[in-house]
């Protein structure tokens, strides 16, 4: 017998209000749409409206999650709440979901790996629950508001980043059956930090009249990523993780990828020489949602009946800074 | 069996310092009997206005690297605890990553206010206990409050401090060393103390100019360390067969020195098996207990053998403790 950690049930939460390409085509008098359509794989996107925030999200995607597996927020040893746009510098976001949802007894923290953050936080989770053996639930959330910080104005960021929340409930349990999250493996190179963020409003560019005027209390693109940095190095890390769990890309049932660009995705997948069946995207409906676009992917493969039990799915993340973490599953719903 | 042990440690604390008591001035009255005589803080130490939570953070870790005799590319893993980082995004711990040139480490960022660094360290711990991939990990608690801070605020300007302390972790077959950890939070507090200035509180020119983007005490808290800190002790010594008075050296979060004393007291344990460095350091909230931890050692407080417990809290609240028997 061995200490297992499997997936027992998703949630998804985006907010209401809609914002089509045509909308981007209209406000910048130009055709943005065909771009966004034919290269990035989106058609539309939810964005949070003024009186709403990010943890709103957050706890509907948790309790979704929570409500189908009839878990209560009681049971629950441990919130990760997974982002890059958290509700406030400080305190972490998950205090205020633990608080509001009501999971005293849960111990809980918030991980920022950019938008590779739900994938390492999963991980982290796996770890948690492996080692703590009193422990049996995890709830990982990755929530994402990015809208929140973007400047309108400027066509290249406006028009791709969204809004939502995906999570996943975990359990552990003690099984010879070789089910659940498998294993892990992460890289990262931090000489890209200042290439793409939220700069302002942090200790190195506090908020002042010169972080504001600058607009660096916005999300900002102050260095252009090479374009190939994630076609080049997903397939790496994919080929690195099969190694690690010793099985082949053949044995892949489903992989799901960070949902910045449609385009790349189709690349990778014929790189990795994968059918492109075996992927699943939702950033035509829902726009780019970093930390979130994950979990909210595997949510809605599940919705389509995209995933069997036992299948091998693995998902491969990367986020600005620069950091990549990939992790296989053997699927257990 | 292998177990994990801290191999190195480092510190680093802005030069610029001021007294508590010249804060009087600026708050407009004398707040030196509560800030020095009952938190214990008595001087105030401030970054530069060019130095970042990550500039503070790379001096300590590079102390920690050379006590430990490892270089920036041994690291599998760097982990920054921190809730004043360089940046809403991207993580701190990438700036770190790339100033240190540590290219074979994964990253990413703990929040857990003030019990970052604890539940951090406890993290890297599962990892390098479940992976045997991951043999060295950095944990850097690194904290630059006064850049958030209200000088006129007469409840946090004498309290925060800027400052950073790291320690470096690594797989030992030389004895148990880790033996167990423990977090309990209480969320319903996270409207009380924060830096409330993120997605969910989006800054505007007013919301700046009424100082709202600042850290703030908003509501008063109950006291909720000399209640739980005892009970955490003893359940997380409990979770490795040890009682209150096998603790050889106990390091908490330096927030208050009269709140430790009374935790000595309930505990039954005297005040030489505990280390404080609030008076000459200020409050660093996710970095005071590396920080305490580097001048234990260096101060010889710690031998070989010793039980050794970490006990912290972060407002908000959650609460983080680590035993682990010295190596």
């Amino acid at each position: 017998m061995k200490r297992i950690t499997k997936i027992i049930s998703t949630g998804l939460k985006v907010p209401d209000k809609i914002l089509p390409n045509q909308y981007f085509n209209e406000f910048f008098k130009e055709d943005v749409g065909t771009w966004l359509e034919g290269m990035v794989g989106q058609k539309e996107r939810h964005v949070l409206a003024e009186s709403e925030s990010v943890s709103d999200l957050t706890i509907e995607a948790a309790l979704m999650a929570l409500n189908e597996a009839k878990v209560t927020p009681e049971d629950l040893d441990l919130i990760i709440v997974s982002s890059d746009t958290h509700e406030y510098i400080s305190p972490p976001t998950s205090f205020v979901v633990q608080g509001k949802i009501g999971a005293k007894n849960a111990m809980n923290f918030d991980l920022n790996a950019s938008c590779a953050s739900f994938v390492t936080a999963l991980s982290t989770a796996d770890r948690w629950l492996k080692t703590e053996k009193n422990a049996k639930y995890a709830l990982v959330i990755g929530q994402y508001g990015m809208t929140k910080y973007l400047d309108w104005n400027d066509k290249y960021t406006a028009t791709l980043f969204a809004d939502g929340a995906g999570a996943f409930l975990l359990k552990t349990e003690e099984t010879d059956e070789e089910t659940g999250i498998l294993d892990s493996v992460f890289t990262a190179d931090g000489t890209y930090f200042d290439y793409i963020g939220v700069f302002g409003g942090g200790t190195k560019y506090p908020l002042d009249e010169d972080t504001m005027s600058k607009g660096l209390n916005k999300l900002r693109i102050l260095k252009r990523y090479p374009p190939d940095i994630n076609s080049k190095n997903w397939p790496i890390l994919t080929r690195n993780l099969m190694e690690k769990i010793n099985k082949k890309l053949d044995d892949i049932n489903m992989i799901f990828f960070t949902q910045i660009n449609l385009t790349t995705i189709k690349e990778v997948m014929f790189n990795l020489n994968i059918p492109l069946e075996k992927t699943h995207w939702v950033m035509d409906k829902y726009g780019y949602t970093g930390s979130a676009c994950i979990p909210m992917a595997v949510h809605d493969a599940r919705v389509q009946r995209k995933l069997n039990k036992d299948d091998l799915v693995i998902l491969v993340a990367s986020g600005a800074g620069y950091a990549m973490g990939a992790i296989a599953l053997k699927w257990s719903l | 069996m292998f177990s994990i042990k801290i191999s190195g440690t480092g510190i680093y604390t802005p030069s610029k310092m001021i007294p508590t008591s010249s804060i009087n001035e600026m708050v407009g009255e004398d707040i030196t009997h509560w800030a020095i005589d009952k938190m214990g803080i008595e001087v105030k130490k401030i970054s530069d206005p060019e130095e970042a939570a990550s500039d503070l953070a790379v001096i300590a870790s590079r102390q920690a690297l050379q006590k430990a005799g490892l270089n920036p590319t041994d690291l599998d893993l760097v982990i920054v605890a921190t809730d004043t980082p360089d940046y809403l995004s991207p993580a701190t711990s990438s700036v770190l990553q790339c100033k240190l040139g540590a290219k074979n480490a994964g990253t990413f960022d703990v929040n857990c206010a003030c019990a970052g660094f604890v539940t951090a360290l406890d993290t890297a711990t599962k990892y390098l206990l479940t992976d045997k991939s991951y043999k060295r990990a950095l944990v850097v608690g690194t904290y630059a409050m006064t850049k958030f801070l209200n000088w006129k605020d007469k409840v946090t300007a004498p309290i925060f401090s800027d400052g950073s302390g790291a320690v470096i972790i690594e797989q030992t077959e030389e004895g148990p060393g880790y033996l167990a950890s423990k977090i309990i939070a209480d969320g319903c507090f996270y409207d009380y103390l924060g830096v409330y200035l993120g997605s969910g509180a989006v800054p505007t020119p007013e919301y700046i100019e009424k100082g709202l983007h600042l850290v703030r005490y908003n509501k008063r808290y109950p006291d909720v360390n000399t209640e739980n800190w005892p009970i955490l002790v003893r359940d997380t010594l409990k979770k490795a067969d040890l009682y209150p008075e096998d603790i050889d050296m106990i390091l908490y979060t330096q927030v208050r020195k009269y709140t430790i004393e009374e935790v000595m007291k309930s505990l039954n344990l005297p005040m030489e098996k505990t280390y404080m460095v609030m008076g000459k350091y200020g409050y660093t909230g996710s970095a005071c207990i590396p920080m305490a931890l580097n001048d234990a050692l260096e101060d010889g407080k710690i031998n070989k053998g010793d039980i050794v417990v970490f006990c912290s809290s972060g407002g908000g609240y959650a609460m983080a403790a680590y035993v682990m028997k010295w190596v």
